[in-house]
């Protein structure tokens, strides 16, 4: 055991040792005062090069671990490639073969129909065009299949290189190596689009509403599943939990209550968001709904003139929150001896499309659409009450417009089936001819359809138009006048009318016979021939008025007047993107109409008639086959 | 200037001392310790407030010295940049004065116990019995309580002398 004197003289003695080996003081401190004072900038100098050789060094490293992972990218794409390839080409080939044997069958379906129409005559033709453009319908769907199965087997491998020349690192190796960058040439989609549109059945309806509607004008479903219907029929706006089972009454056709829904059935007009406009007739202003149909304010209109039109049903809003309405139908007066007795005028044949600026209060042009040449006539009874009689010509082609969900506004032109667009932006563009079977009229169709305009008429007018009337009371209520009086003919025994109730009667007949007022009139011509301005048209229209619709995906979907598609009278619907492409068709079940839409391809069905009520039922469109539906 | 340098000249030995125990012995890396330390004073890096004894203010500088340079010499390391120092004249310098200490016997095996302790109770030591300083004097070098210093410099004795015992046991 060492003591501590022990320890100290081992370490004195060491010590010993190291100062005879101990460097001269002044070769350290005149180091240190001279030479590396003097280098102290060349030690700053040699730490920045260090440094900079450091970070070419990362550099380096980083620029060689992305072109080696590059390399494996490229190299790992190309083997996936390969392998995929291999297996397109061997499902291509069973495809193919199957396709001829589809091809096959559908052209011993053609030769079948031939023969078919050959032995039973001119009357099934128009079974045998049904078939034959099913038929079509499924050669274009095989033409399209046999493409896209083509080019994916003959599909080169710079397709599985896209995403490769689209990813960052090559991005970043091109801007390391200062090269420019090859832009990614764009894919050809509308042809692609236009060869073969798929025909969807929509699938039926997966929830119903157990009880019935007088008439659905205005569905709105609400961001929590609740769905806000419209009947403009029984005048009442309903509220439905999310699986449409039972519902509440949001505004009521009675009167006198602040919920009252007022004595007009009117539409729902979809505005910003989940919100919604309503009229409200006895103050001329529209109402703001929350989507439970909630009256939040009350929004004024600039102007009077507008009410009306905007509750036409033919209004939609923009994405700035503009209305976009079509303008006042304003008859303009025929000049006299041209005029049909006793008295008359015609409304033009085009409308104005209104963009109403809520917040600027004022109200624009935005467009014209044709309308069908509407005639009427004025006759003045020997109450001192005036009628008017409404005519029209069926046979035209009209426009159609309608406002999509991303706030542009499309013009379906009915003359040649194509839509002019204006954009939120002010930009206008027209896309081309929508693909339509277009049916020409020889001089027999024309006369044919003029008799059985003719004959249509007459029967009307022999049943005395029973449904025609439309009586609108404004301010007063004349709707339960008793019939007779006075007048041409009638019950003379009955207690006369009172004339101040007939001045507050301001009553619009669709023809012919005030049966309610016990005015009788001599019947009229026929609309043929009292209407019609030229002659009938080349081609039948593709469209009819109120055919169009926007659902809240982008899309426009239109009803062409007629179709081939159509198995047993089902609608047929043209279905157009906010691009202007037609991608799809959409065939709804037999006996069903468009009540609304809602978003991610739900569309409420309605069908049913006045009688027995109309149902609600929602369905939801399967994801399109080409991916064009957002 | 000159205070200066005259006390670093009447404490140059000792600092010599206590650059090689900080650098393990490694005479190359004291002498670059010691040049630094000095460095750091003339250029005024380092500056003796008074606080202290001069020489236990210098030892203090050169232990964070070493540490300094210990820490680079991993950072170079670890970076392997070790080729791009620019220090030719470190590689050429020969170990003459470890070399007398090595052949002698006892001194040998003073280093190679010290060598086995750890750098705490090392530094305790050698300032204690190698400098004479008390330990408060090494607590304030090394920058610890005077009880850390304390219980570093009780544990290293007992395992110095452990050290030393069994090899004097192995000598004979």
């Amino acid at each position: 055991m060492q003591s501590d004197d022990d320890l100290r003289a081992r370490f004195h003695k060491l010590a010993d040792r190291v100062s005879s080996t101990t460097p001269e003081f002044h070769s350290v401190a005149g180091t240190s005062r001279g030479t590396r004072s003097v280098s102290r900038p060349w030690y700053a100098l040699r730490r920045l090069a260090v440094a900079g050789a450091s970070l070419a060094a990362a550099m380096l490293f980083l620029a060689v671990g992305l072109v080696w992972g590059t390399s494996t990218g490229y190299a790992s794409a190309r083997v996936q490639s390969e392998r995929e390839r291999n297996e397109i080409a061997a499902t291509a080939g069973r495809v193919t073969n199957q396709l001829a044997t589809l091809r096959l069958e559908l052209t011993r379906t053609r030769a079948g129909l031939v023969e078919l129409a050959a032995k039973q005559g001119a009357s099934a033709r128009t079974s045998l065009l049904a078939a034959e453009a099913e038929v079509d319908s499924m050669t274009a769907n095989v033409a399209r299949i046999e493409h896209n199965v083509s080019t994916a087997g003959s599909a080169p491998s710079g397709a599985a290189f896209a995403i490769l020349r689209a990813m960052p690192v090559r991005t970043a190796l091109a801007a390391l190596s200062c090269s420019p960058i090859p832009p990614v040439a764009p894919v050809p989609r509308v042809a692609a689009l236009q060869q073969g549109i798929p025909v969807i059945d929509l699938p039926a309806a997966t929830t119903r509403a157990p009880e019935t509607f007088g008439g659905i004008l205005g569905v709105r479903q609400a961001p929590d599943g609740k769905v806000l219907v419209n009947d403009a029929r029984r005048r009442q706006l309903r509220l439905f939990d999310s699986t449409l089972t039972t519902s509440v009454v949001v505004r009521d056709s009675m009167p006198g209550s602040a919920t009252s829904y007022g004595r007009l059935g009117t539409p729902l007009i979809p505005f910003l968001g989940d919100s919604s406009l309503i009229a409200e007739w006895n103050s001329q202003t529209m109402l703001l709904l929350d989507p439970h149909g909630q009256v939040v304010r009350a929004v004024d209109l600039p102007g009077e003139r507008i009410f009306g039109p905007i509750n036409s049903g033919y209004s939609g809003i923009d994405s700035k929150g503009r209305i976009i309405m079509r303008g006042a139908i304003l008859p303009r007066r025929l000049p006299p001896g041209v005029t049909t007795p006793p008295a008359g005028g015609q409304y033009p044949d085009s409308l104005a499309i209104l963009r109403v600026d809520l917040d600027q209060r004022r109200v624009d042009t935005i467009g014209q659409i044709r309308r069908p040449v509407m005639k009427l006539v004025t006759e003045k009874s020997s109450l001192g009450k005036t009628s008017t009689l409404f005519t029209m010509d069926p046979l035209q082609s009209v426009d159609e417009f309608a406002v999509t969900a991303n706030g542009s506004v499309a013009f379906v032109r009915g003359h040649d089936y194509h839509i002019d667009w204006l954009r939120p932006d002010g930009d206008t563009s027209a896309t081309p001819k929508l693909p339509f079977t277009w049916k020409r009229r020889s001089d027999a169709d024309k006369a044919r359809l003029a008799d059985s305009v003719r004959a249509a008429q007459d029967a009307l007018l022999a049943l005395g138009y029973p449904m025609a009337d439309f009586v609108l009371t404004q301010p007063g209520d004349c709707g339960n006048i008793p019939a007779g009086g006075s007048g041409r003919s009638g019950n003379a025994n009955a207690p006369p009318l009172n004339p101040e109730v007939l001045r507050n009667c301001v009553r619009f007949e669709s023809n012919i016979i005030s049966a309610p007022l016990g005015v009788l009139r001599s019947p009229l011509p026929p609309l043929a021939e009292l209407n019609r301005n030229g002659a009938i048209e080349d081609y039948e229209a593709p469209i009819r008025p109120g055919s169009t619709l926007a659902d809240l995906d982008g899309n426009l979907w239109i009803l062409p007047r007629t179709t081939m598609l159509s198995r047993k009278g089902e609608l047929v619907y043209d279905v157009v993107n906010a691009k202007g492409e037609l991608f799809e068709r959409v065939r709804l079940p037999l006996g069903r109409a468009i009540a609304g839409f809602a978003k991610g391809g739900v569309v409420y069905l309605t069908s049913g008639d006045i009688t027995n009520g109309f149902t609600l039922e929602r369905t939801k469109l399967a994801p399109s086959p080409v991916a064009h539906r957002p | 200037m000159a205070d200066l340098d005259e006390e670093l000249a009447r404490h140059h030995g000792a600092a010599f001392g206590w650059a090689l125990a900080c650098c393990r012995w490694d005479r190359t890396a004291a002498e670059d310790v010691l040049h630094t330390a000095y460095l750091k004073l003339m250029d005024g890096r380092a500056r003796f407030d008074g606080r202290a004894q001069f020489r236990t203010f210098l030892f203090g500088v050169i232990r964070r010295t070493a540490s300094e340079e210990r820490r680079h010499r991993a950072i170079r390391s670890a970076l392997t940049l070790a080729a791009l120092r620019q220090e030719p004249a470190a590689a050429s310098i020969p170990h003459t004065g470890l070399d007398s200490m090595i052949l002698d016997e006892s001194s040998r095996d003073l280093i190679a116990a010290l060598e086995r302790l750890s750098s705490r109770q090392r530094e305790v030591l050698h300032l204690v019995f190698y400098q004479d300083l008390t330990i408060a004097d090494a607590a304030n070098v090394l920058g610890v309580s005077v009880g850390s210093a304390r219980v570093h410099y009780e544990r290293g004795k007992a395992q110095l002398r452990r050290l030393l015992g069994e090899n004097g046991n192995h000598a004979e």
